[in-house]
């Protein structure tokens, strides 16, 4: 897993905005569901709490 | 607005999905690009939305973006993204009056995101309930109680 290091203010290569926006387009697309297992987590929380069924 | 937020790289919001996603660069030391999102919990009866956020960084192995929410990135830029991550809690509630839910992705998370409602409570009570699960219980949100995790909806003004 790399962090994506560049640098200071030059924003991201052509490279990685392309990856960006393809990432993005994914998560659009509903390919790619940002935060699943956090989700599932919540969603377990909240029927301790019987706050959802 | 409680401060300068950074400018959103995207934003988008799927009818199908019901998922509000947002991206933006934080620029402190280095440039990093952050992910925000509205899940949805439960999308029948009472609603709830996750709201999740994390860097997005690179699979070493596939060389595609993932959101990683439990790195820490200390970029030197903290009141800019809070400020920038805070700024997307009234689109949602523009397309969605429903609660949303926050839980930090460690103890340690929830408790700087607690720390940073009460720094800003002045600026978030006029327009927002918290509330808070403690001990078993769902609780109005208070300065002095450690909370599991958060829940916050919109007054009604």
């Amino acid at each position: 897993m790399a962090t994506l290091v560049k640098n200071k203010k030059k924003g991201l290569t052509a490279d990685t905005l392309g990856q960006l926006k393809d990432f993005i387009s994914k998560v659009k697309k509903g390919q790619i569901v940002p935060f699943k297992e956090k989700t599932e987590r919540a969603k377990q929380n909240l029927k301790k709490a019987r706050l959802i069924k | 607005m409680i401060g300068e937020p950074y400018p959103f790289l995207s934003e988008d919001y799927s009818t199908e999905s019901d998922v509000l996603f947002f991206t933006f660069l934080s620029q402190g030391e280095k440039v990093i690009p952050k992910a925000v999102a509205f899940t949805p919990i439960e999308k029948t009866g009472n609603k709830y939305y996750n709201w999740g956020f994390g860097d997005l960084v690179i699979d070493d192995a596939t060389g595609e973006f993932f959101v990683n929410d439990r790195i820490e990135s200390n970029n030197g830029d903290v009141k800019s993204v809070f400020y920038t991550v805070v700024s997307t809690l009234s689109t949602l509630f523009d397309i969605h009056p429903e609660t949303v839910f926050i839980e930090g992705s460690n103890r340690q998370r929830t408790k700087i995101y607690s720390g940073l409602i009460i720094r800003h409570w002045r600026q978030i009570s006029p327009f927002y309930n918290i509330m808070g699960f403690n001990n078993g219980k769902i609780k109005p949100f208070r300065s002095d109680m450690v909370f599991d995790y958060l829940l916050i909806s919109k007054k009604k003004l």
